[in-house]
Order: structure tokens, then C-alpha cells, then sequence
């Protein structure tokens, strides 16, 4: 039963990571965590159901229509909406982007109200067995797109100048900005990139979840934990906060009570603040000079 | 005036509910240093903000090289040339000295970057010596060496320094006049906001007053400028 439960806690592991990782793009770029990501996800679902439910288009057209439209939403709520307020308190931005997700929330209940809805069959059915352990094929996929996804984000922040410009812009803004960088540019495509990653997420987990307004919920909450675990604006951090969140809950539904599933996340989050705020993979803190 | 590099006009800027330049009139020509006094409040930094397009005039022109930037920007001021160093430095603390110089060159598509590493490390030795170090780590003298270098990184047609000496130990004071002096022997043109007038009339060609948002006086720094007068009449 133990391998099993690592195997499925690791594929639902992934999920969270996904979220986590688009929560640690926007983060380490703009400063901002993005409390509002959650409804993101639930719109990107949204997204494909409408062009594949409702308009009849292809799945993979739809999805990649979805994250376009989503990369397009996050420009332009950054542009709109967190641009103007951006010298103000850190608070401010935290509570337009909790605004911001409760808005997509409220318009997604105006048109379906609280209903639970199927999403399109796209992963291959079956069964894939491994010994004692049972894989679906869609656990395959998920581990598949997060192991890209951060093989991606890797590069592109190791290794390419993106990343010392997203250091520079994070630790600096006025700085990066008297280096002739574009920031609001920067943090606009940043928060495009994130949302787009939103949409990628929701596609991915309501199959799983199924659809509805407030499917972002818990997937905020898991984001969140798997990032405090991991680490604030560590890309490994989010992805293995992820695995340990998704295998824990596992484990502590199987061998503690399944009742405490549900706040394994909000006991994380309270553990890690309170014994490692770095989290697993993060740094300390910096004071800014 | 054929060799003007920087022409400023009628310049107007401030912040909500606050005007602070009510019509500053300077010109900076190629190769020169020129230094802008005043006491607090007096709108020198907001004059070098106004030019690197960190505050928005409301009214004025500021031509570089015959070519209007106001109100650009201070990703197209860079990109026109006007470098700054500002007061408070705004260094990327937690990277090396290296990747802070060469962020300093990484919005110049056409920037030599080994040519122009070699040439800061020449001229600022202690920098060399120190490449990987985080800048986090380092005194402010030596920090602001590092935020002078990576302007230069940045090839500015006019350098912006917006008091380079300000907080420093009297050694680095020195060394810092020290550099200013180099660069303007090698014929860097330069717009300073300077509060020690001893070392702001040490360093410039020119100087200007700015007194209730006006440039109230101006001159060529010779050895007859008397310290004294430029005080009163900075505060009188």
C-alpha cells in the first residue's frame, strides 16, 4: 500500500507543482505573490470547456487557444490593474490580486452558477500497472508536462539572460530600470507567462477535479503551501514542495485520519513559517541596501 | 551652441501637489562637468529624475544631442544615452560585482562586453580584485564604485551623478573625486548634484544654483570662485 500511495501522492504531487511553479514565475519576477492564481486555473478550464463544450473545436486547439487568451488576461491585469497601484503597500497588490481571482470566481458562478460540470475526456483511459502499483496514463501526462514545464523555466532562468534580468528586476526595480530595463514590460510578461501557466494547470487538473467556480480554492491553497515548503522564488522548491504536499496527504489521510487531508496543506504552511521560513530550497530573507 | 550635449528648457516638474522646477533653463556641452548645487529641497535630484525620466515634467524640453526626451521613459532615456547614478544607488545587492557591471551593458545590443569589463577593471582596480564578491557585502565606498563602473558599462553620452559622495568616509570621498577627475580627463560629459561644494567645485568646469525651483545663479568654476559666495548664495 506505502508505494502506492508515494506513487499516486506523486502524481497528485505534480498538479500542485504545476501551480506552484506558475506562482514562483510571477513571484520572483515581480515580488508579487499572486493570491488571485488559483482562479486563473479555474478560468483557463473554463477557457477549453467553452471552445470545445460549447463552440465544438478541437481539444488542442482549444488549449492552446486557452493559453494565449490567459497569457493575454495576465498582461492586462498587470497592465490595468497592478501597474497603477505598484508603489503602494505590498498589501494593496496581495488584495487586487484577491480581488482580482474572486471577480473571475463571481463571473464563472453568474453564467453556471454552482454546478459541477464534466470536462472533456482527453487523456487515454485504462490502467497502467507497475508491479503492486496502479498508474493512470494521465498521471504519466501530468508528471510528463510538470518535468518539461520546469526543464523549461530552468533554462530559461539559468541560462539565458532572463534570468539575471528577473534578478535584477526582483531585487532592484529602480535599478534595473537605470540599466535600461523595461520592468513594466518585464513584469507584464511575467504576469502573462504565470497565467498562461494557470491555464496549462487547468486543463491538466479538471479532468481530475471536474469544473466548477470554485475548483480554485483548494488548488490555491495547495499552490501556496507547496511554495512556502518549498521555498519563496525557488523553481526546485516549488516543484518538490509540490511532491512532499501531494505525497503527504497521502499518507496522512492513509495513516493518520482522512478527514485531516483537507488542512494538510494549511498545517504545512503553519510549520514552515514557523520552524523554516526559507522553506526546503529558498534563502533567507534579504535586506535590501 | 554647436557643441551642446544636454539643452534643458523651461523645464517643469514635481510630484502630486508639490512643483518643484518652475522653469529651469541649463545646457551641458560635450566633455564638460557640471555641477548642480542648492540646498534641500531645491530640486537638483528631481532635475537629474526629470532628465533620466524617473519624474515626468509637466512642462519643458530636454534635448539630447538635438533630440527631445522629455517625458521618455527611463528604459528610452538609457537608450538615448543618459546614464544615471542615483543617490540611494539601487545596486542589484544580492549579485556579484560582475553581473551587476554586466547588467550595467545588457541593454546595449551592440555593447563589446569583454572590452568594456577589461576597461572598468582598469579603471577601478579594486574592482577586479573583487569580481565575484556579492555587493551586498561591501562597504559604501566600495559600493558606490560599483554603481559609478556599471554606468560606464552602460556607454553613457552624459553621466548623471546624483551625490556620489553623499554617506561615504572622508577615504572614499577622495577616491571618489579621484574618479570623477579621471573620467572627466577622458572627456566623460557629466551632470552632478553635489552637496560638498569644496569637492563639487573641485571636480566641475561650470556650475549652477537652483533656488526656488529657478536656476538662480551660474558660472565657470575658476580658481577665483569663492566657496563662500556660492554659500550665501545658495542659503541667503
Amino acid at each position: 500500500m506505502l508505494a502506492q500511495l508515494l506513487v499516486s501522492g506523486f502524481a497528485q504531487g505534480c498538479l500542485y507543482a504545476l501551480v506552484a511553479l506558475a506562482m514562483t514565475v510571477v513571484y520572483r519576477a515581480t515580488t508579487v505573490v499572486n493570491f488571485g492564481h488559483g482562479d486563473l486555473v479555474m478560468a483557463g478550464a473554463f477557457c477549453v470547456y467553452v471552445l470545445v463544450v460549447l463552440a465544438g473545436a478541437d481539444f488542442f486547439l482549444s488549449a492552446a487557444l486557452a493559453v494565449v487568451l490567459l497569457f493575454a488576461l495576465g498582461w492586462a491585469i498587470q497592465a490595468g490593474l497592478i501597474r497603477p497601484i505598484l508603489a503602494g503597500p505590498h498589501l494593496s497588490l496581495a488584495m487586487m490580486a484577491i480581488a482580482v481571482g474572486y471577480a473571475l470566481r463571481g463571473g464563472a458562478r453568474v453564467l453556471w452558477g454552482r454546478e459541477v460540470l464534466p470536462f472533456p475526456k482527453v487523456f487515454p483511459q485504462g490502467i497502467i500497472k507497475l508491479g503492486p502499483v496502479i498508474l493512470s496514463p494521465s498521471d504519466l501526462i501530468v508528471a510528463g508536462v510538470v518535468a518539461a514545464t520546469l526543464a523549461v523555466l530552468a533554462f530559461v532562468f539559468l541560462a539565458t539572460p532572463v534570468g539575471k534580468t528577473a534578478q535584477a528586476v526582483f531585487q532592484s526595480p529602480r535599478g534595473a530600470a537605470l540599466v535600461g530595463i523595461d520592468v513594466g514590460a518585464f513584469h507584464r510578461t511575467m504576469w502573462g507567462i504565470g497565467a498562461a501557466m494557470a491555464a496549462l494547470g487547468g486543463i491538466l487538473i479538471a479532468p481530475i477535479t471536474l469544473l466548477y467556480p470554485d475548483m480554485a480554492a483548494s488548488t490555491l491553497i495547495r499552490g501556496f503551501a507547496a511554495m512556502t515548503l518549498g521555498g519563496f522564488g525557488s523553481l526546485p522548491g516549488a516543484v518538490l514542495g509540490g511532491l512532499l504536499l501531494g505525497v503527504g496527504e497521502l499518507l496522512v489521510g492513509a495513516y493518520v485520519s482522512t478527514k485531516l487531508i483537507d488542512i494538510t496543506a494549511y498545517l504545512i504552511i503553519i510549520l514552515v513559517l514557523l520552524l523554516r521560513p526559507s522553506g526546503l530550497l529558498g534563502r533567507p530573507a534579504v535586506v535590501r541596501v | 551652441m554647436p557643441d551642446a550635449l544636454l539643452v534643458v528648457e523651461k523645464l517643469e516638474a514635481g510630484y502630486p501637489g508639490q512643483r518643484i522646477l518652475l522653469g529651469v533653463d541649463f545646457v551641458v556641452r560635450r566633455g564638460e562637468a557640471v555641477v548642480l548645487l542648492g540646498a534641500n529641497g531645491s530640486g537638483k535630484s528631481t532635475a537629474l529624475n526629470a532628465i533620466s525620466g524617473f519624474v515626468r515634467p509637466t512642462a519643458g524640453r530636454i534635448l539630447l544631442d538635438g533630440r527631445d526626451i522629455v517625458g521618455q521613459p527611463p528604459h528610452r532615456a538609457f537608450a538615448a544615452g543618459v546614464v544615471q547614478v542615483s543617490q540611494a544607488r539601487d545596486l542589484f545587492p544580492d549579485l556579484s560585482v560582475e553581473d551587476n557591471l554586466r547588467l550595467g551593458a545588457s541593454r546595449r545590443p551592440d555593447a563589446d562586453m569583454p572590452a568594456l569589463l577589461a576597461g572598468v577593471y582598469r579603471d577601478f582596480p579594486v574592482l577586479a580584485g573583487r569580481r565575484a564578491q556579492r555587493v551586498r557585502t561591501m562597504s559604501g565606498g566600495e559600493q558606490q564604485m560599483v554603481a559609478i563602473a556599471r554606468a560606464l558599462m552602460g556607454e553613457p553620452k552624459i553621466l548623471l551623478l546624483d551625490e556620489p559622495s553623499g554617506g561615504l568616509a572622508p577615504r572614499f570621498v577622495r577616491e571618489i573625486a579621484a574618479i570623477v577627475a579621471r573620467l572627466k580627463a577622458a572627456g566623460t560629459t557629466m551632470l552632478i548634484v553635489e552637496q560638498n561644494i569644496k569637492l563639487a567645485l573641485e571636480i566641475a568646469d561650470r556650475f549652477l544654483v537652483l533656488k526656488s525651483g529657478l536656476v538662480a545663479e551660474r558660472g565657470d568654476v575658476t580658481r577665483a570662485t569663492s566657496q563662500e559666495a556660492i554659500v550665501r548664495s545658495i542659503y541667503l
